[in-house]
């Protein structure tokens, strides 16, 4: 069973550059599953949720191919 | 209750639309350590009471508050904010001929204004208190690069700003990971007649460090009972700026920049350019274009020069600082340009 992802990160929304992609110290830039979000502070959290890259829900098409994996997954 | 850890301290800024009006949340989270300190004038009388006692009453009578950064590492996306604060307003960059990703900053000292940018200063640990300071105005920074030590280019920041207030911990915005610079990329250009950026001086030079002080004053006006006690506007007078560089003594050394000192002309200013280089941007049509901070500087020297050792005592150094004038083809004593792939600011 995948672990839930609290926080999507969307690398195209990064205001940073390409060679230097902008971050929050201490949070990656990657999908946060919910064990590392609970683990942050809270306003390490509301600067996540302020940052343009980070989404509470993944984008249509990769919510598509995620339950598409999924179902294949249970047919096999 | 948990208290200041330092590993979790922040510094930030927001520059504001007009001085004074102070911004909620920062806008860039500099990588940089610093503080913000409280500052009073507290003024005790002198008094006749016939006991030992020196004082029996005081009192507070202006407040404002104290921001610095410490010499840390100089990049070109972080300096951008603190350039609009110590030398001229520039949100948008220039893009240079040819350049597809490369963008070009220009701080240009302005001569007949006062247009430098104030940003609203933001410290402290959020899991313990958060402070933010309104009408942070930027006194004096530095920028430096020593090819002789272990350091990369550094820059430092420091200024005033009005009474502090405690805020719950603010949103933070993320923060720029800027390319750093290596002093042994550095470049030298050092003109008299010939106009800057002509004549480049290789295989000598070791260090350069850029200082200023803005000459800001700080202006407390009455407001009436129970008004502010800190400043609401503030003034700048003249100020100049200072080019230390540092050179090994070589043969060339001495024809090239001693016979400067002792020509029969020692009151032609020198024209200097001293350019930081870092990393690869990109390159277009076989031009190369790195990030690079970029020091124009018109000057002359107050001392003739000093002298100094390096490379563990073993060579002597040729030391020379010179303090800015104006130039009148730049219409300016120095300026910075800023080269980088940061397009917004």
């Amino acid at each position: 069973m995948s672990e839930t992802i609290a926080r999507y990160y969307d690398a195209s929304k990064n205001p940073g550059t390409p060679s230097s992609p902008a971050s929050i110290p201490g949070v990656p830039l990657a999908d946060l599953d919910q064990a590392t979000w609970d683990a942050l502070p809270e306003h390490v959290q509301a600067d996540v949720d302020a940052a343009p890259m980070y989404r509470k829900t993944a984008k249509p098409s990769e919510a598509k191919a995620a339950a598409r994996a999924e179902s294949a997954a249970k047919k096999e | 209750m948990p208290s200041a850890e330092l590993t979790f301290e922040r510094f930030g800024i927001a520059l504001e639309t007009t001085r004074g009006t102070v911004a909620t949340n920062p806008t860039y989270w500099l990588p940089l350590t610093g503080r913000l300190r409280p500052m009073h004038n507290r003024f005790r009388p002198t008094e006749s009471r016939g006991t030992r006692a020196a004082n029996y009453r005081s009192k507070v009578t202006k407040q404002w508050s104290e921001w610095e950064l410490d010499a840390g590492g100089l990049d070109t996306y972080n300096i951008l904010p603190l350039l609009n604060m110590a030398v001229a307003p520039v949100t948008s960059p220039t893009t240079p001929p040819t350049a597809v990703n490369s963008r070009l900053w220009t701080f240009t000292r302005p001569m007949t204004s006062d247009t430098e940018k104030s940003a609203t200063i933001f410290w402290g640990d959020p899991n313990t208190q958060s402070w933010k300071a309104p009408y942070g105005m930027c006194s004096s920074f530095t920028i430096g690069a020593d090819a002789t030590g272990d350091d990369a280019a550094t820059m430092q920041f420091s200024g005033f700003a009005q009474t502090e207030a405690k805020i719950a911990a603010p949103t933070w915005p993320t923060m720029l990971n800027g390319p750093l610079i290596t002093p042994l990329e550095m470049q030298l250009w050092l003109d008299t007649s010939s106009a800057i950026g002509t004549t480049a001086i290789t295989g000598m030079f070791l260090s350069a460090e850029f200082s200023t002080d803005a000459t800001r004053s700080r202006k407390f006006l009455p407001a009436g009972p129970g008004g502010s006690k800190t400043f609401s506007r503030t003034g700048v007078g003249t100020s100049s700026a200072s080019l230390a560089l540092r050179f090994e003594l070589t043969d060339t050394a001495v024809t090239t920049v001693y016979d400067l000192i002792r020509s029969a002309t020692p009151d032609t200013p020198w024209k200097v350019r001293v350019r930081m280089n870092g990393p690869l941007i990109e390159s277009v049509s076989g031009t190369d274009f790195y990030h690079y901070v970029e020091i124009d500087f018109t000057g002359t020297n107050d001392d003739a020069l000093d002298w100094g050792d390096w490379a563990d005592g073993t060579n002597r150094t040729l030391d020379v600082t010179l303090i800015s004038e104006y130039d009148t083809t730049a219409a300016t004593d120095w300026s910075i340009k800023v080269q980088t792939d940061k397009t917004t600011l």
